[in-house]
C-alpha cells in the first residue's frame, strides 16, 4: 500500500518532508531510522530487532515504543498497518 | 542607458506588510539582465520600491486607473519621451483590467505587453470563477453574489457561516453570523463596490501556484508552493515549495481552458477533511514572492521579457524542487524627501504639467 511515508523526503537532520503537501516533521531519535526502514519496507519483526540491537533495551519496553510510534504515524495519517 | 539593454516599465513597487509584485519581479529581472534599465511606475510617492537601493532606474507617478485609459496613456506617451521604455509589466489587479482594455494602444505605440483580452479576463474573476470551474472539473467553494447589504444577508443565511465575503478586487473578511456579515458587505461595498462575493468557508492549508501561460494553452512554467505562515490579513510570510501532481494537473486544465496569456496566480485551499484542492482565485498577474522562484533559478519575470521580445523563450522555466522554503524578510528603507519632492515636482521626470494634480493629493496623504 502507498503511503505519504513512502514519499517522505528525509534529511540526516531529522527533518522529513511531504513534497505533496508541503508539511514538515521533526523525527527524533530512533525515529529517523525506523522511518528510513519503514520506505525500505521493513516489517514490525525487523523494526523490533532495530531497536533491540541499537538500543538498549528490554524486549516489551522496545515493543511498546513502537506500537506507539507506529500509532503517532498512523494518527498523523503518514502510514497505515498492514491488514 | 545602455543601447540595446531591455528598457522595462514596472509598476507596484510598494514592499509593505502587504506586499505588491514590482519590487520582487524587478530583482528577478536585474538577475538575468543586469544592464535592463528599470522604469517605476508607481502610484504613491510612498511606495516604498521607489527608494529600494535594488529598485528601478527611475520612477514616475501615474494617474490612478480609475482615472481611465486615455489618462494612463497620456501619462505613458508623455514618459516615454524621455525614456521610451518598449516592454512593460503591469502587476496591480485595479490597473490590468485597463490596460489590458488597451493592449491594442499599447502594441500602436510599440509598447510590448501579455495580458489576456477583457473576455479571458472576465472568465476567471471572482463572480464567474465557479462556471469556469465547473469546465474543468475543479471545485471552488459554494458562492452567492450579492450586490446591497439585505441580499447579502439573505445569502448568508443560505450559505450558513462561517463565510468570506470578498470585494470584487480586493480585501475578504471572515464573517460568523449576520451582524459581521451585514458590516463587512455594507464596507466592502461602498468601497469597492458590487457584487460581493460570498463563499463558504473552506478549512485547510493554503496553496499557491504561479506560472506564465503561453496563449496557446499551455504554460512556460509554473511553480507550487504551500503557505507556511500568514499575515494577520492572510497574506504569506512564508512558503514552501510542493510538487503534486494532482495540483499541477488542476492549473493546467485552467490555464488550458483560458488559452491565458502571461503571468498568473492561482490560489487554492485543500480542504481538511476531504483533502480536495478548492480554487479560491485566480489572480492576472505575478504574485509579490516571484523573486522566490527566481532565486531557485526558474526566472519567471525574464521568461517574461523573453516572450515579450522573441515570441517564446529560449526553453521552458525550470522546475522548482519541492522542499525549498522563503520566509518575507522586511527592512527599512531609506527615503530621501529631495527625491520625494521631485516625484512631486515631476523632476526629474520632466512633466510637472502632468504630475501637478495627483501630487497635490498625495502631499495630502503624506501629511
Amino acid at each position: 500500500m502507498t503511503t505519504i511515508l513512502e514519499n517522505l523526503l528525509l534529511n540526516d537532520r531529522g527533518i522529513a518532508f511531504d513534497p505533496a503537501s508541503g508539511e514538515t516533521y521533526r523525527l527524533v531519535g530512533p525515529a529517523v531510522q525506523l522511518v528510513r526502514l519503514l520506505q525500505k519496507g521493513a516489517d514490525d519483526a525487523a523494526l523490533l530487532q532495530y531497536l533491540l540491537e541499537e538500543y538498549d533495551v528490554d524486549e516489551s519496553t522496545a515493543r511498546r515504543d513502537l506500537d506507539v510510534f507506529l500509532g503517532t504515524l498512523e494518527q498523523m495519517k503518514l502510514w497505515e498497518a498492514a491488514p | 542607458m545602455k543601447a540595446h539593454a531591455p528598457c522595462i516599465a514596472v509598476s507596484g513597487l510598494h514592499r509593505g506588510e502587504n506586499p505588491q509584485p514590482g519590487a520582487g519581479i524587478i530583482r528577478s529581472l536585474r538577475r538575468r539582465f543586469p544592464d535592463a534599465f528599470v522604469v517605476g511606475l508607481s502610484y504613491d510617492v510612498m511606495e516604498s520600491g521607489i527608494y529600494a537601493e535594488d529598485g528601478p532606474d527611475e520612477v514616475h507617478l501615474m494617474p490612478y486607473p480609475a482615472a481611465g485609459g486615455a489618462a494612463l496613456l497620456d501619462r505613458i506617451d508623455a514618459i516615454r519621451k524621455r525614456t521610451p521604455f518598449d516592454l512593460f509589466i503591469p502587476t496591480l489587479d485595479a490597473e490590468i483590467e485597463v490596460f489590458a482594455s488597451l493592449r491594442r494602444e499599447l502594441a500602436q505605440r510599440g509598447i510590448a505587453v501579455c495580458l489576456p483580452s477583457i473576455d479571458v479576463l472576465k472568465r476567471r474573476a471572482k463572480q464567474y470563477l465557479p462556471a469556469l470551474a465547473a469546465l474543468c472539473g475543479v471545485r471552488v467553494p459554494e458562492t452567492c453574489l450579492a450586490s446591497d447589504v439585505a441580499t447579502a444577508c439573505q445569502a448568508g443565511s443560505e450559505l450558513g457561516y462561517p463565510l468570506v465575503v470578498k470585494g470584487p478586487y480586493y480585501d475578504a473578511k471572515i464573517v460568523h453570523h449576520a451582524a459581521q456579515l451585514s458590516t463587512a458587505a455594507g464596507h466592502l461595498l461602498s468601497e469597492w463596490g458590487h457584487p460581493v462575493i460570498l463563499q463558504r468557508l473552506i478549512s485547510g492549508s493554503e496553496f499557491n501556484v504561479l506560472g506564465l501561460g503561453d496563449g496557446d494553452g499551455g504554460w512556460l512554467g509554473h511553480c507550487c508552493i504551500r503557505k507556511t505562515q500568514l499575515s494577520d490579513k492572510g497574506k504569506g510570510l512564508s512558503g514552501i515549495t510542493v510538487a503534486d501532481a494532482r495540483l499541477s494537473s488542476l492549473c493546467a486544465r485552467l490555464v488550458r481552458e483560458l488559452k491565458w496569456p502571461g503571468p498568473f496566480e492561482i490560489e487554492l485551499i485543500r480542504e481538511e477533511t476531504t483533502g480536495d484542492y478548492v480554487l479560491i482565485e485566480i489572480n492576472p498577474r505575478f504574485p509579490a514572492w516571484i523573486d522566490f522562484p527566481s532565486m531557485l533559478g526558474a526566472n519567471f519575470a525574464a521568461a517574461l521579457i523573453d516572450l515579450l521580445q522573441h515570441g517564446c523563450p529560449p526553453g521552458p522555466v525550470p522546475d522548482c524542487p519541492p522542499g525549498s522554503f522563503y520566509i518575507r524578510h522586511q527592512i527599512e528603507v531609506v527615503g530621501d524627501l529631495n527625491r520625494y519632492a521631485e516625484l512631486l515636482k515631476g523632476e526629474p521626470n520632466a512633466l510637472p504639467s502632468l504630475l501637478d494634480e495627483p501630487a497635490s493629493s498625495k502631499t495630502k496623504s503624506f501629511a
